[in-house]
């Protein structure tokens, strides 16, 4: 009864550590597929107003 | 072999491999003197800037029947508003060397509307700064921009203050039909080592 104790408690102790370690085996394999040396973007802006443009009015004849 | 002892001997090859996987390392007590090494090791630090952000070509009409011309350099054919004079200017505010692309969040056709609009970019060292920006630069002469980020200092986009930075001039057509308030965003991507 004793042995199957402590080998309960061995086993438990296994179990623990090898999740812990798959746990942590997993986190680091994760790839980045962002350049690690590239900076975040910094913007700037360019703005224009356009009016419509005039009508052109192709039927009025030469000023009399 | 009893079953409890392959359980155990399992067991302790479970602990044993999940332990080379977690990392171990000795550790103890140091006794005795010694003498020391201080080390300063001045960071990379690397970031740009654009000190000026706004490029306003102002307000205008494009001439009935024709294509107005504009860039910030002072040229506005065929376009009743003011010329503009002005550049869009970066900085490597860091202490390491760059490479830069340059990009746009629309086409010219979602950023100016109307027939065959043109929206390019000049990239060029700002005055005094010789030097700052080196190697393939898509921009030398005024080039089309667009949403795909494209190489405007392949080389170098240099960090020392006497060469540290660029300035982005702009260009457009805009075609008669079009109207209406435009603006663009220029993204600037910067990437060190490499």
């Amino acid at each position: 009864m004793e042995d199957k104790k402590k080998v309960t408690i061995l086993v438990v102790i296994a179990l623990i550590l090898a999740i812990t370690a798959i746990t942590l085996t997993n986190i680091n394999s994760e790839i980045s597929t962002k350049n690690p040396n590239q900076l975040s973007p910094t913007g700037a802006v360019v703005g224009i107003v356009i009016e419509p443009s005039e009508v052109e009015d192709k039927l009025a004849g030469p000023p009399q | 072999m009893k079953s409890t002892e392959a359980i155990t001997y399992a067991s302790i090859a479970v602990i044993a491999v999940s332990l080379l996987f977690i990392g171990t390392e000795l550790t103890g007590f140091a006794t005795g003197n010694d003498t020391a090494i201080v080390n300063v090791t001045i960071t990379g630090a690397a970031e740009i800037n654009f000190t000026t952000d706004v490029l306003d070509f102002g307000t205008g009409a494009v001439t009935p029947g024709q294509t107005a011309i504009l860039n910030s350099e002072g040229t506005n054919t065929s376009w009743s508003g003011n010329a503009t004079t002005g550049e869009l200017i970066l900085e490597n505010i860091g202490n390491t060397n760059l490479t830069l692309q340059l990009m746009t969040d629309l086409s010219p056709a979602d950023f100016l509307g109307g027939a065959s609009p043109t929206f390019q970019a000049k990239v060029a060292n700002n005055t005094g700064n010789i030097g700052a920006c080196n190697g393939t630069n898509v921009f030398t002469s005024y080039a089309n921009i667009n949403t795909t980020l494209q190489s405007a200092c392949g080389t170098i986009f240099g960090y020392e203050s006497a060469s540290d930075e660029i300035k982005i001039d702009f260009s457009m057509n805009i075609s008669d039909d079009a109207e209406g308030t435009k603006q663009v965003t220029i993204t600037a991507v910067g990437t060190y080592g490499g």
